[in-house]
C-alpha cells in the first residue's frame, strides 16, 4: 500500500470515528440512555423538573450537541479522505492532511472548550465519549500533521 | 553493538513488530490487572474500615437495594415505621442506635444527576460525621448538607434537591463506595423535603413516623450476627424487617476482589508462556536463516560470545519495545476511562497512588524484559557453539 492510499484509509476511518464513537461506541448520555434500560433500583418519588446534582435542564443535554458537531467533523474528514484518494500534487495532499490536522484540533475542542459534555464523572459522556475523543483527537492530529510534513517533502 | 541491533530489528520489521505485540500483549495484561487490581483493593481496605455500623436494619425486601446503595451508590427510596428504633434501641446488646432516611432524588434530564440523598440523626449518628471534613459545623442547619466527594460541587456551592436550594457546608473524605455520590442530611431537612414531594406526601403524610434503615453497633464481646438474629426474631414479622451485616458485605467484596486477581494473574501468566514460546521458536527457527550473516559477521573478526551478545541485545530491545508499548497502551486504556471502567465493576475503589502505579509499571516491564532474553538463551548457545566455515558452506 503507497502512503498515500495509507493516508486516504486513515483519514477515512478517523472520521468514521469521530462519527462513531459519541453515537455508538462510547454514545454521550442522551444516546446511551436510548439504547439501555439502566436500572436505578427503587423508584423515586415524582418530581418537577431542575432536580439533581448537576445543572440545568435543557431540551438536549449540553453532550448531545457536541455529538452532532463530531458527526459534522467526522463527514468533513471522511470528505478529505475522498479528496486524498484522487491524483494530486504533493501540495494539493499536504494541504488537505494539514485540513485534517486542524480537524483533529477542533475534534477535542468540541467537547473540551466549545461546547462541552455533562459535569459529573458519573455521566457516560465524560467518563467515556471525552476522553476518546480527546485521544482519537491526539493520535490523528499526530498522524495527520506528519504525514502533511511528509507530504510536502514529497 | 546496540546499533547494529536495531538496525537487524529494523531489517526485520514485520516479523520483530509481531513478536514485540506478543510481548506488550502480555505486559498491558499483568500492568493493567495491577492497576486496576490496586485501586479495588485501596477500596476494599476503606470499605472494611468505614462500615462503621455492625448490623443495618431495613425494611423487608430492600436488603440487596442497600447493598447497592451503600457500595455505588445506587438512588432508592423506602421507609418502615420509626417505631422500630425504639425497639432496636431497647434490645439487648445493643450498644448504638441510629435511623437513616434514603431518599432518591430525580434526573430530569441528561446533565442531572439521580443522587441518593441520605437523612441522618445528628444526635445519635456515628456512622456520617467521622468522615466529614472537620472544617464542617458540628450540626447542620436547616437547608445545610454535606455533599459525597465525587459530587462536583464545592464547599459553598447549592444544589436544587425538591424544589429547595441546599448550602453545601462540607464534603465527605473519598470512601471510594456509593456515600461519594450521596447527599446527607439532617432528619428534619428530609421530613420537611418530603412534604413537596406529592407522590410521597400521599403516602407519608407524617413523615417523621418514618424512617429508612437503623444502624446498629453491638455490645463489644457480641457477635453482631447474633444480635441481629434476636432482632429479626422478635421484630421482623412485626415491622416486616430485613438486615444487612456490613462485614458479610466486605467478605464478599474481598472474594469478589480476590477471584478477580486471580483471573489477571492466570490470564498473565498464560500470556507470558505464550509469548515465551512463540518467541522461542521465531528464534530458532531464525537460526537457520541467518547463518551466513552469522558466518559473515566471524570472518570480520567477531567472536563467537560477541555472536551470542548480539543476539541477546535484539531480543532485550524487543522485549524493551513490546514491555514499554504494553504499558503505555494499557495506561491509555485505563486512566481516561477509569470512571468508566469503575462505574462498571460496581466494586468499591479508591486511586491507588503513583507509588502502586510505578511498582505495577516496574513488575510488568521487568517480567517482559525477561520474555525474549530466555526465549533466546538456546539460539544463544548455538550459535556460540557453531563455527564460521561449517555456517558459510551451508549457505553456499
Amino acid at each position: 500500500m503507497t502512503n498515500n492510499k495509507l493516508n486516504c484509509v486513515l483519514c477515512l476511518l478517523a472520521g468514521l470515528l469521530y462519527i462513531m464513537v459519541p453515537h455508538y461506541l462510547l454514545p454521550v448520555c442522551e444516546f446511551a440512555s436510548a439504547g439501555s434500560s439502566q436500572p436505578h433500583g427503587d423508584s423515586g418519588p415524582e418530581m418537577a423538573a431542575h432536580d439533581g446534582a448537576g445543572g440545568m435542564s435543557p431540551a438536549h443535554a449540553v453532550c448531545f450537541y457536541t455529538a452532532r458537531a463530531e458527526l459534522g467533523l467526522g463527514l468533513l474528514i471522511v470528505m478529505g479522505a475522498i479528496l486524498l484518494a484522487f491524483p494530486g500534487s504533493a501540495g494539493y495532499r499536504a494541504g488537505i492532511l494539514a485540513l485534517e490536522a486542524g480537524a483533529a484540533v477542533i475534534g477535542a475542542l468540541f467537547p473540551t472548550v466549545l461546547i462541552g459534555v455533562c459535569q459529573s464523572q458519573r455521566m457516560p459522556c465524560r467518563a467515556g465519549t471525552l476522553p476518546a475523543l480527546i485521544i482519537l483527537s491526539s493520535l490523528f492530529f499526530a498522524f495527520s500533521a506528519i504525514a502533511s510534513a511528509r507530504s510536502r517533502k514529497g | 553493538m546496540a546499533g547494529l541491533a536495531l538496525a537487524n530489528i529494523r531489517a526485520r520489521g514485520a516479523r520483530n513488530l509481531g513478536l514485540a505485540a506478543l510481548v506488550a500483549i502480555f505486559s498491558a495484561l499483568l500492568f493493567g490487572g495491577s492497576v486496576i487490581d490496586a485501586r479495588l483493593s485501596q477500596g476494599l481496605e476503606s470499605l472494611s474500615a468505614r462500615l462503621g455500623a455492625d448490623v443495618l436494619i431495613v425494611p423487608y425486601g430492600y436488603e440487596r437495594t442497600a447493598k447497592a446503595a451503600l457500595l455505588r451508590g445506587e438512588p432508592s427510596t423506602y421507609h418502615m415505621p420509626a417505631e422500630v428504633l425504639g425497639r432496636v434501641r431497647s434490645f439487648p446488646g445493643v450498644a448504638q442506635a441510629s435511623p437513616q432516611f434514603f431518599l432518591a432524588s430525580l434526573a430530569t434530564a441528561c446533565c442531572s444527576e439521580r443522587v441518593q440523598i441520605i437523612a441522618y440523626d445528628q444526635q445519635s449518628d456515628f456512622l456520617v460525621r467521622p468522615w466529614i471534613s472537620a472544617k464542617a459545623p458540628p450540626t447542620l442547619g436547616e437547608g445545610q448538607i454535606v455533599a459525597g466527594s465525587k459530587l462536583n460541587v464545592e464547599v459553598g456551592g447549592e444544589l436544587f434537591f425538591f424544589g429547595v436550594v441546599h448550602e453545601v457546608v462540607a464534603k465527605m473524605e473519598p470512601t471510594g463506595m456509593g456515600l461519594d455520590t450521596s447527599v446527607f442530611l439532617p432528619l428534619e431537612s428530609v421530613y420537611r423535603l418530603v412534604g413537596n414531594i406529592p407522590a410521597l406526601k400521599e403516602e407519608l403524610p407524617d413523615p417523621s413516623g418514618y424512617i429508612s434503615a437503623v444502624a446498629v453497633k453491638v455490645e463489644p464481646g457480641l457477635r453482631p450476627k447474633d444480635v441481629a438474629n434476636g432482632i429479626m426474631r422478635e421484630h421482623a414479622i412485626e415491622f416486616n424487617l430485613d438486615l444487612v451485616l456490613p462485614d458479610a458485605i466486605v467478605t464478599e467484596t474481598a472474594r469478589e476482589l480476590a477471584g478477580w486477581a486471580s483471573t489477571v494473574r492466570r490470564l498473565a501468566l498464560a500470556m507470558w508462556l505464550v509469548a515465551f514460546l512463540a518467541l522461542a521458536l521465531v528464534f530458532s527457527v531464525a537460526i537457520g536463516e541467518r547463518r551466513r550473516e552469522f558466518g559473515i559477521y566471524r570472518l570480520i573478526g567477531a567472536t563467537r560470545s560477541w555472536l551470542g551478545r548480539l543476539i541477546l541485545a535484539e531480543a532485550l530491545f524487543l522485549s524493551l519495545a513490546g514491555g514499554l508499548a504494553g504499558i503505555l497502551l494499557a495506561s491509555l486504556a485505563i486512566f481516561p476511562f477509569d470512571a468508566l471502567i469503575f462505574n462498571s465493576l460496581g466494586l468499591p475503589n479508591l486511586p491507588a497512588g503513583p507509588g502502586a502505579v510505578a511498582r505495577a509499571a516496574a513488575v510488568a516491564l521487568a517480567l517482559a524484559m525477561v520474555i525474549a532474553p530466555l526465549a533466546c538463551l538456546r539460539t544463544v548457545l548455538s550459535v556460540t557453539r557453531s563455527e564460521v566455515q561449517p555456517s558459510l558452506r551451508m549457505e553456499a
